[in-house]
């Protein structure tokens, strides 16, 4: 026969549904004041042969509510998960929040760009000041006052002075006033000219960079920008280099690559050549090294100056050089 | 300079394809830009750089070709058949260091009208207007030799001769021309100016004078072919912003051996097309330039393009170019011609030679072995550090912008800048492009605002942008402004903003979130806020930034002031911060390497409380209490509420934070917190005056 107390144990346990319900059940059968609890307290007032036996049936009655507490709890809970699982459910479709769409400047993109590069053949940083003394743009880079070659260049001017520099050359003399060679460095930067129309605007990047060491010559400069050109523009783009003429360089040359909009077949961007220029170079000139205190002819090196804004024209395909500074964020986003 | 393909070969003995002169002109470094055919005719554009003014001509060009092509040169072939004597002319040249050699002819009984077809045609074709034969004539030689030549009429010059001189020179101070062109123009007494026996008549090397014209009356000419010092004629046409063919030539040189040639050709085809007779020539020649000689060592040659080239290789590309060579030693020298004033160094012995050999020829080659080189610690620091902080914000969401770095001096003003602040120090430019920017930027807020309000006005709700730029700033002791960089950062959202999410990325709090975190990214403990003095700012909701007790920039609500001065059509929320990354980065250069610091394994016992207090009491008071208690027991505390409004004594504010208490080297028993944070509880109270919510 059953054990009575048994039996309603199980009724009683058949009945729970929640957690709380089941620690009510415990604590009625075995908790401190439980019928089991109380019934278990008073063994000890029966006889030793009763108490014997009615204490072997209380314990293993204990044992057994203990262990069915705990599998309904196991069950409970499992339960419990299986539930909350189905419940706590969310849209995955609907949209993350708004915090992680942020985007570089395509034209410091390109910037970074070309530093890693360079940065791996290398190059170093240089810097110099935006607005500079007319000696350090001009002078110190051979080209005196009242030299037609300032007619390539609209000057910003602060005084008779000061300009605001018109390209990045400076930091040549400026750095080679200061270390002696071997020289590898690049300087990028904002420069100004006083020109604003559809294919200009008042302010733009170069990067500039020298190369400067006993022997250097100007096929490493054709080396050192094909490979160049092609890590930046792809393996297989065509260069060439054609004579040119800079005041601070001889010889010079501008460089063009194949057009890379119609494949060198000649189209609007490239007037129909087929080639697009995109950097200027040539061998330092010794009035610079002058300039920057050097023994003559001891070195020799090469320079070479290239438009951000036009590279990364071409490699994105943008086709007004306003759009960089117009900060429309829809364009912005796009990089 | 425009070059008719037919003109061209006229001067070029020898066959040579159409096709390929183009190309063949660009790659030895005359960049032919475009090609247009005209009738059927081809015209070259070529584009001319600044130090080739012997290719300003039909036949500087011929003698590329010729050395490109290694071909044969046809110069003009022409004979004055009869020159008569006694013109009772003079020519002074009073000033013989502005004006090397002048030299003139006279025409008597020429009759001036339409120039014939071919010759119209030809300078039509250059570009040239047609005016009468004996002015298309002069321009004609100008294009066939590259030398400017001017026309007077001759009974319109007083007293017999031509004076050459600045007004300096005849003791005037200026002078007044009317040009050809009909406009007077006032000359210093610097310029350069040609004069008859009274009068200026012309001035030197840029335009002649109205009262001296060719005009159809004219029966009698003097033709002027001369050589000016190319700065004197280049200062005075920039001076007076008038460029002419003739100033574009004189002022980058032209040839001074050929202009007598160039004189005699024009007196023979005026002669051929509007008759008269041609006198003697004078020629004044006060000044010569003296032949350059270049010497230079053709092994140094080959090795600084990297070609191989033999002697009689190098010899022979020279040869071509009209340079003669010969040996001296170990060394070879080169005769430059006069018509070459752009060579002076053996480098330009070695760019002739490397252009007609082609560039594309020459191989290229990178160099194997670099000798490592450093930069400059500090620098490469800060470089690093800027490009963090930009990598930082573009992965926050911020989009980054760059603005021109001017700005407009009324900027200030809408900002409410002080008249003492140091952003009124700007730099102005003399010959800005536009009032708008006629002064370089001391604050990069303008030109962000500006984005976000015009993205506004294309209908862009929500913007957040970030800048990293100079501003600059007039420095009394130096000649340069001191240039620094700032970061600026900008949130918009328009006032019916919605979002699914309780979080605003573009509030005040999104944004000193920012701030604090790229502090904290930077390991930079010791800032702080105070309510901002910044005008432009929101009083109540704007902060200046202080690091180590110095402000190094501001964070607020714009002011709605500053925000009625431009053109919202909506009600935008705008909040902005600008900070000096020099400042900045001198703190972070001073932040010692980081060292490891164990941390407990045991675990921590939270405490919530909630207190009500004065409205106006400011967070960071109850940190600092916290902070200050000092108990080693502490590991950190935040404020999770801060809760206004209904349910709450008017007055007053409610503000839950957090606690969490933790040992390094036991598990902390229940009762001793709470003995610990009642402590920290009663110690603010007491220090403020609040009371707990229960």
């Amino acid at each position: 026969m059953e054990d009575p107390l048994k039996q309603q144990f199980l009724i009683d346990l058949n009945k729970i549904d929640s957690l709380q319900a089941l620690l009510n059940t415990k604590a009625k059968y075995i908790g401190k004041k439980g019928i089991l609890t109380e019934k278990i307290k008073i063994l000890g007032q029966l006889p030793q042969e009763e108490r014997k036996a009615q204490g072997k049936i209380l314990n293993e009655l204990k044992n057994f509510i203990e262990e069915q507490i705990k599998n309904k709890e196991s069950e409970l809970k499992q339960n419990q998960i299986r539930e909350s699982l189905t419940r706590d459910y969310i849209d995955i479709t609907f949209p993350g929040k708004d915090y992680y769409f942020g985007g570089s400047h395509p034209v410091n993109k390109t910037l970074l760009e070309i530093i890693d590069i360079f940065s791996e053949l290398g190059f170093t940083i240089e810097e110099g000041p935006e607005v500079e003394l007319d000696y350090y743009n001009f002078e110190a880079l051979n080209i005196p006052k009242n030299h037609p070659a300032r007619d390539m260049q609209d000057t910003f001017y602060v005084n008779e002075d000061v300009v605001l520099r018109t390209h990045t050359s400076p930091v040549q003399v400026r750095v080679m006033e200061k270390k002696k060679p071997p020289l590898r460095f690049i300087s990028p930067g904002k420069v100004y000219r006083c020109d604003s129309d559809v294919t200009h605007t008042p302010m733009f990047h170069q990067v500039e960079g020298l190369m400067v060491d006993e022997e250097v010559s100007f096929s490493h400069l054709k080396g050192m920008l094909i490979y160049f050109l092609q890590r930046f523009f792809g393996k297989k783009i065509p260069v060439r280099f054609r004579p040119s003429f800079f005041p601070f360089t001889e010889p010079s040359t501008e460089i063009d690559i194949g057009c890379i909009i119609c494949g060198a077949k000649g189209c609007r961007v490239c007037k129909g050549t087929g080639w697009l220029e995109v950097l200027g170079a040539g061998m330092v000139h010794p009035n610079v090294f002058k300039f920057a205190g050097y023994p003559d002819r001891k070195y020799t090196g090469f320079a070479f100056g290239m438009g951000v804004e036009r590279l990364t024209m071409l490699k994105y395909g943008i086709d007004d050089i306003r759009l960089f500074f117009d900060n429309d964020i829809r364009f912005l986003r796009q990089f | 300079m425009r070059v008719p393909l037919s003109w061209l070969k006229e001067y070029i003995e020898g066959q040579i394809d159409d096709n390929i002169i183009a190309d063949s002109l660009t790659m030895a470094g005359l960049e032919v830009a475009a090609l247009e055919q005209i009738d059927r005719d081809k015209v070259l554009e070529i584009e001319v750089t600044p130090n080739r003014s012997d290719c300003l001509s039909i036949i500087g060009i011929a003698r590329e070709v010729k050395a490109i092509f290694d071909l044969k040169l046809k110069e003009p072939v022409f004979r004055i058949k009869k020159e008569l004597k006694g013109s009772n002319f003079n020519i002074i040249i009073a000033n013989p260091e502005l004006c090397y050699r002048y030299a003139v002819r006279i025409i008597k009984g020429i009759t001036v009208g339409p120039s014939p077809q071919w010759l119209k045609e030809r300078i039509e074709k250059c570009g040239i207007r047609s005016i009468n034969n004996i002015v298309d004539i002069t321009n004609y030689v100008l294009l066939e030799y590259g030398h400017p030549l001017h026309a007077f009429d001759l009974d319109l010059l007083e007293g017999h001769r031509i004076r050459v001189g600045t007004p300096a020179d005849f003791g005037k101070e200026d002078e007044e021309i009317e040009t050809l062109d009909g406009v007077k123009r006032k000359l210093s007494k610097e310029d350069l100016l040609i004069w008859d026996g009274v009068k200026p008549i012309a001035i030197a090397g840029v335009m002649g004078s109205a009262n001296s014209e060719v005009t159809d009356k004219t029966k009698n000419i003097l033709i002027e072919s001369a050589y000016f010092k190319p700065e004197s004629i280049r200062r005075t046409s920039k001076r007076l912003g008038l460029i002419t063919e003739a100033s574009y030539r004189f002022e980058r040189g032209t040839d001074i051996e050929a202009l007598k040639e160039a004189l005699d050709r024009t007196a023979f085809l005026i002669q051929e097309v509007a008759g008269g007779d041609i006198y003697e020539i004078i020629d004044i020649y006060p000044k010569r330039i003296p032949q350059v000689k270049i010497s230079f060592n053709t092994q140094k040659l080959c090795k600084f393009i990297g070609v191989n080239l033999k002697d009689e290789e190098i010899i022979n590309i020279l040869h071509r170019l009209h340079i003669k060579v010969h040996k001296e030693g170990d060394l070879h020298v080169a005769h430059v011609p006069s018509h070459r004033q752009d060579l002076s160094i053996p480098e330009d012995i070695a760019e002739e030679v490397a252009r007609i050999f082609g560039y594309d020829k020459i191989p290229s080659e990178l160099p194997q072995v670099f000798k490592p080189l450093f930069e400059d610690e500090e620098f490469s620091k800060k470089r690093r550090f800027l490009r963090n902080i930009r990598t930082f914000m573009i992965n926050l969401g911020y989009n980054e912008a760059v603005n021109f770095s001017f700005m407009s001096p009324e900027e200030l003003n809408i900002f409410e800048i002080p008249q003492d602040d140091i952003r009124r120090k700007y730099v102005s430019l003399l010959n800005p492009l536009r009032q708008e920017e006629s002064t370089l930027r001391t604050m990069l807020m303008p030109g962000l605002l500006k984005n976000v309000e015009r993205n506004t006005s294309r209908g862009i709700d929500s913007v957040r942008f970030f800048e990293i730029g100079k501003v600059f700033f007039k420095n009394d002791e130096t000649i340069l402004p001191k240039e620094i960089v700032h970061l600026g950062l900008i949130v918009k959202k328009e006032e019916d903003y919605k979002t699914p999410f309780k979080e605003d990325p573009y509030d005040f709090y999104a944004l000193k979130g920012i701030l604090d975190g790229l502090f904290r990214h930077l390991k930079i403990e010791k800032f702080f806020y105070n309510r901002s003095e910044e005008s432009f700012l929101h009083k109540g909701q704007s902060a200046d930034i202080f690091v180590k007790g110095d402000k190094i920039g501001f964070i607020g609500m714009i002011s709605p002031r500053v925000l009625s001065k431009y053109d919202f059509k909506t009600k935008p929320h705008i909040c902005m911060a600008e900070i000096n990354l020099e400042k900045l980065f001198s703190i972070y250069s001073e932040v010692s390497y980081i060292t490891y610091k164990p941390f407990s394994m045991y675990p921590p016992v939270k405490r919530d409380t909630a207190l009500l207090i004065s409205r106006d009491f400011e967070a960071q008071k109850l940190l600092d209490l916290i902070k200050k208690y000092g108990s080693d027991l502490i590991e950190d505390f935040y404020i999770f509420d801060i809760y206004k409004g209904k349910g709450i004594p008017e007055g007053k504010q409610n503000i839950a934070f957090r606690v969490i208490y933790r040992a390094f080297d036991r598990t902390l028993k229940s009762e001793e917190v709470t003995e610990l944070h009642t402590k920290l509880i009663e110690k603010i109270i007491s220090e403020t005056g609040a009371e707990i919510r229960s």
